[in-house]
This record gives structure tokens, sequence and C-alpha cells, in this order.
């Protein structure tokens, strides 16, 4: 996950798209400053609202999670915890970052249960996660880290684990509430379909690095990494009914046995010498329009 | 060229269930009536959100759990009426490819004894015949000669589950009951193995049965579809009349509800209320009731029957003719 070059407004929605195991979450975590041992961060700042992250001490840092930045985890049922009342887990974050007592912790929770959509969320707010759905659990978490009106959210495969129909309506509710809050949201997926209709601007990842950056219009009407290119093409969507799909040959590599070049190198069509040599910078080719590739330079 | 390879009728799968530690037994209505066929050839795609049924209809045609009530009919036969060496060449007929390419396939074996199982098990071929024929059926897939003697762990998603593909294809089956084949898989990964599936299908004039909650991938890939909610089969017909000139709400909801990789497609989306009811306590009347945009007071006391509105197009709602046509 090197190299990444990543700003976000107020009000605004960025992407992260890529295959599983490619490093989006890795990249959340960096910034939510969470990466377990032996992981680590090794250079670079993350400057949020004119501070550095990456210099603030453990205890700023952890007053800054769930309060001014907080996550929407990919699994809920293994984010909250099992033995704990939803309703409390909800009002844990408001008593320790905003300092209410206990019973306006609870009213307070209540009400963001109702705000996102949890229906009598009084007679809720003592359920256990495992006494509720996959769709519910998902807003319990989204309650909890809209608690205390974040300026940021970091969203990873929100609504992955959910259906469809349940899919629009996490969507629906984390939209609306990004306006009410003019909060910035940083939504990481592997749904295009999603990027396509919800963010301003989406940043591709390949093998761990952010191959191609751009508005997310520019980048589905003119995609210029081949991967991009050929993950676009490769839909249902762009081929009629019955016909072969336009397929990527090859293998998603594994980031372990990384090699100096492209990290698309083995499966990339127009590929060249350089390419296996020596791994291209990112690069602004239109505005605001960034890719990682020697055919670009 | 027409004839039903497989069909059911009223098939019925209840699992008890216990509510709570000092809960009353109840009933899990998994799959609840459900009438459906494919014929020879054909693509049958299955849709549907989790937990309506899906999984475990296409355990009742494998004949891996017996029906609570129905019956299946495989080539005109009942499968619950088979004797031994009909039900043994049942076995061989119908294969199935799992959802998870990871725990489907034994780590301890090699993958040429994985893919020769099968020939083992029906006692179809042996020794040098039987790896020549799992080396041509490597090649058919994609894998090398050199792959034979490698483990499972060895291998990517995408390629595991071409060797569950390859299994599946051993011993010439029939019927292939796809179970969400590629949503576990890599994005780029996906159409590769839609592609392969596809071009089988047409080398070996296999039927499918193509279980997904993909719309897009039912889309490319089904000659017809059915649509479960809750245990029932809603909606029924072509690919065409399911996804294009659909007849129930519920189809409608399913398809505005999924994204379009296509930024700033204008478009009017459903966004159906509540959750998905638990399949323990499931609504009265029209199981659809609870979130439907045009439920009416008889929708809550009146189950709406499966009804064929045009030819071979079915739905299961009281106002089908007037919401859609
Ligand atoms: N705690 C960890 N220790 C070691 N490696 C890790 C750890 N967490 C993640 N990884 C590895 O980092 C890579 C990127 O993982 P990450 O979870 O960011 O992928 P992802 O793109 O979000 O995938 P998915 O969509 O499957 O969750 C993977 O190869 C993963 O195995
Ligand atoms: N062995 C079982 N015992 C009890 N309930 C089961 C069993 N198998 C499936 N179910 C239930 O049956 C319903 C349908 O399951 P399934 O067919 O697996 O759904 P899906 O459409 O996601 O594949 C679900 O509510 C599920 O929990
Ligand atoms: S750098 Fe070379 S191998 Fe990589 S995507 Fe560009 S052309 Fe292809
Ligand atoms: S029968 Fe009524 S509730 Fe059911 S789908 Fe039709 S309109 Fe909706
Ligand atoms: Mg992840
Ligand atoms: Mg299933």
């Amino acid at each position: 996950m090197n190299g990444i070059d990543f700003s976000l407004d107020e009000g605004e929605t960025r992407a992260i798209v890529g295959e599983s195991g490619c490093g989006k979450s890795v990249t959340a975590y960096s910034i939510m400053r969470l990466i377990a041992s032996p992981g680590e961060i090794v250079g670079g700042e993350i400057i949020f609202a004119g501070t550095d992250l990456l210099r603030l001490t453990e205890e700023e840092m952890r007053r800054m999670r769930g309060n001014r930045i907080s996550m929407i985890f990919q699994e809920p049922m293994t984010s909250l915890n099992p033995v704990l009342s939803v309703g409390n887990q909800v009002a844990e974050g408001l008593r320790l970052h905003r300092r209410l007592s206990r019973g306006e912790a609870r009213a307070a929770a209540v009400e963001i249960l109702g705000q996102v959509g949890i229906a009598s969320p009084e007679r809720r707010f003592d359920d256990y996660p495992h006494q509720m759905s996959g769709g519910m659990r998902q807003r319990v978490m989204i309650a909890m880290s809209l608690a205390c009106r974040p300026q940021m959210l970091i969203a990873d495969e929100p609504t992955t684990a959910l259906d469809v129909t349940i899919q629009a309506q996490i969507l629906e509710l984390i939209d609306r509430l990004k306006e009410e809050n003019r909060m910035g949201l940083i939504l990481i997926t592997h749904d295009l379909g999603v990027v396509a209709e919800r963010s301003h601007k989406t940043a591709i990842m390949y093998a761990g690095k952010i191959v191609e950056y751009a508005p997310t219009l520019e980048l589905f009407n003119n995609p210029l990494h081949p991967y991009t290119e050929g993950l676009l093409n490769s839909l249902p969507q762009n081929s009629r009914p019955g016909e072969p799909l336009k397929t990527i040959p090859g293998f998603v590599p594994n980031l372990i046995e990384q090699l100096p070049g492209c990290g698309f190198c083995d499966r990339c069509p127009v590929k060249c010498w350089e390419c296996r040599e020596s791994l291209p910078e990112m690069k602004e080719v239109g505005t605001g329009h960034m890719v990682r590739c020697w055919k670009f330079r | 060229m027409n004839d039903v390879i497989i069909e059911t009728s009223a098939l019925r799968k209840y699992f008890p269930v216990k509510s709570g530690p000092f809960g009353k037994k109840l009933l899990l209505k998994a799959v609840d009536g459900v009438d459906l066929h494919i014929k020879r050839g054909e693509t049958l795609g299955l849709a549907g959100e989790s937990g309506c049924g899906k999984s475990t209809v296409g355990k009742l045609l494998m004949g891996l759990i017996p029906p609570s009530a129905g019956v299946v009919n495989f080539r005109g036969r009942a499968l619950y009426g088979m004797g031994k060496e009909e039900r043994s060449a049942f076995r061989k007929d119908v294969q199935m490819i799992f959802q998870d390419p990871f725990s489907s396939l034994n780590p301890r074996m090699r993958v040429g004894e994985i893919i020769g199982e099968p020939f083992a098990i029906h006692g179809l071929a042996a020794g040098a015949r039987r790896r020549e024929k799992v080396i041509e059926l490597m090649a058919k897939i994609g894998l090398a000669e050199e792959h034979y003697y490698r483990y499972p762990h060895e291998f990517s998603g995408g390629q595991r589950q071409r060797i569950g593909i390859a299994r599946a294809l051993a011993v010439s089956p029939q019927l292939l009951i796809a179970d969400e084949p590629v949503s576990a898989l890599d994005l780029s990964i996906q159409a590769q193995i839609i592609n392969l599936l596809m071009e089988l299908k047409q080398e070996y004039r296999l039927s499918f049965l193509f279980i997904t909650h993909d719309m897009s991938v039912i889309r490319h890939l089904s000659d017809r579809i059915a649509i479960m909610y809750l245990g029932k089969i809603v909606e029924t017909g072509s690919r065409a009349d399911v996804l294009d000139r659909f007849l129930h709400p519920y189809t409608e909801a399913l398809l505005s509800a999924v994204p379009h990789p296509a930024p700033y497609a204008s478009k009017q989306r459903i966004i159906l209320r509540g959750d998905l009811p638990s399949p323990l306590n499931p609504p009265s009347g029209c199981p659809f009731h609870t979130r439907c945009p045009y439920a009416e007071q008889i929708c809550r006391s009146e189950p709406p029957p499966l009804k064929e509105h045009e030819p071979d197009h079915l739905a299961a709602c009281h106002f089908s003719t007037k919401l859609f046509r």
C-alpha cells in the first residue's frame, strides 16, 4: 500500500476499489492507525483537518478515533461485542467522547438507532448482536460510528455481506447522514456499481498499489490503466447475454512474493520490457486523472 | 430438444429448530411448495436474497437431503422411488459445483486424485486410462499436466474452482447444479469462470441450475429465471420476461436495487422498508406484503397463487396485471 496520496474534502466521497486481498482494508486501517504488529507504517503523512495523524500520540489518536474519524468494518458480527447489548455499544462512545451521563447516552443512542432505521429502538436497545439480522447489525455498526457526528467516515465493504435490497437501504442511509453532517466518506468496495453511483473520485488498487485515481465519471468513460480497462470490459453489462465475456487472462499475484516491476505485468496485454524492471510512478495525465503505468509518461 | 430433464412439484423442506434454549420446536419452512423444471440444454437461473431457500432447492434436486413433501422427477422418474442401480446412475448424471472453492476440495488429496475420484466411485476408469482422462479434463479447464500431483492449497481461488468444475464433469453429467460458483472469486477471475461454464455447457450439452444473487450474472447466462422469496417462487419465465417485463413487485425491487456500473445513469430506485422476515414466522397472506410498496388489505390475508399470466410467464401477486401491464 505504498505511495498513496489521497485527499478528501468535507461532504465528498472517495472510493477505493480492488480485488480481495489487494490491500484496501490495510489502507483504511493505516488511516485509523489500527495496523496490528508486525504491520507497520513506514513513511508518509496522513493529514486530517490540518493535523498529521502519524505524529499524534496514541492517546491523541484514541480521542480522534470514533469521535472525529470513524470506521464501519467489513464484518459487523466480528466487530460488535457479542456480550454487550447493542444499545450499550452505541452509548459507550457517547459517554467516552461526549462525556454524557448514562441516562443521556441511552436517550441519544435510542435516537440514533431510530435514525438508522431500527424499528422500535427502545425495545431493541437491550438486544444482543446475535438476536439481529445481518442488515440490522450493519445498521448498529453505522449508528455506533456516527454517534459522535464524525467529520470523516471510513466504510470498509459496509454492504458486502448484505443482500442488494438491504445494501440499497444502507447506502441510502450513509448518503443521507453524510449530507446532514457534511461528512467526508471513504468507501472501500469491490462493487463497481456501488462506486459508479456513490463516489466523486475513485482509486483503483491492484497488488497493493493504487494504479489509477480519477473523478469517477472520467474513470468509467476513459479508463487508462490496462487493469481498469480490462476490469470494466469484463463486466457482464458490457457484453451481450450469452456471449463470452471479455476476460483478463492469468491470476491475481500474491503480495508476498512481490517483484520489482509493475504488479499487473504478468496479465497486461501491452507490457514492455521496462514494466518488469521497475515500478512506474503515479503520473497526472489529465486534470485530476492519475495513472501508474509506463504507457503514460 | 424440449424434453424436461428434472422437475419438482409442490416441493417442501421444513427444518425443525428450537426457539431459544427452552423454546418449543418450530418448523423453519426453507422451501415451501416449489414447482420448477429444467429442460435439456437449458440454464435455469435461481435468484433471491440470502436465506430464501436457493441452496436448499439445490440440495433437494441433488438428492442430498430428503424433501418433507412433494416430488423431484429426474427424466420422468421419481427420485425417491428409485432403486439402487437407478439411484447410482442418478448420482452420476447430476453433479454440483460449490460456492467456496477453498473448503470444497479435500486438502490432503492431489489434484489428479480429486478429479479422478468420481471415476473410482462409479467404477468407470482405472489406472493409466483414468490418468489419461483426468489429464484430458485438466486441459479442458485450463490446467497443465504438471499440476496433476499438486495439492489444492497450491492453487488460487479461480484455479480451485476450475478443479471443482473438472471433478463435476468427470463422469459426463447431464445436469450441473452450480451454487454461487463465482461469488467467492476475485473480480477479474469471475468472468473467466463464467466463460468456462458457458463453453462447457455448449460442448457437453449440459443443463444447468445456476444459483446466484448476482442479477447481472443471471442475466448473462440464464435461459429462464426463477425468483424466490421466503421459500417460494414468486416469479418465473424466460430471461427477457422476468428481467425486462416482470410481473412481480419483488422482482422489480430486486432489479432496482442493483447498482449499475455506469456513473450517473439516472435511475428511479425503489428502497424497500424493513428486513427480510424470519422464515420461522413468515407473514400471513402474501409473504412479501411486509415490504411491498403496493400492498393492500387483501395481501395481508390472501396468499396469491403462482399464476400463468402470459405463456410460460408465472407470477404470484394479486395485482400483477394492474401494476405492470
Ligand atoms: N494483520 C495482518 N498480518 C499480515 N498480513 C495481513 C494482515 N492483514 C491483512 N494482511 C494481508 O494484507 C493483504 C491485504 O489485505 P486486506 O485485508 O487489506 O485486503 P482487502 O483488499 O480488503 O481484501 P478483502 O476484500 O478480502 O477483505 C492481504 O494479502 C492480507 O492477507
Ligand atoms: N440444516 C438446516 N437446519 C435448519 N435450518 C436450515 C438448514 N439448512 C438451511 N436452513 C435454513 O433454511 C433457509 C434457507 O437456507 P438456504 O437454502 O441455505 O438459503 P440461501 O438462499 O441463502 O442459499 C434459511 O433460513 C436457513 O437458515
Ligand atoms: S506498467 Fe506496463 S505492465 Fe504495468 S500496466 Fe502499464 S503497460 Fe501494463
Ligand atoms: S400480492 Fe400484494 S403484497 Fe404481494 S407482491 Fe402483490 S401487491 Fe405486493
Ligand atoms: Mg477487506
Ligand atoms: Mg446459499
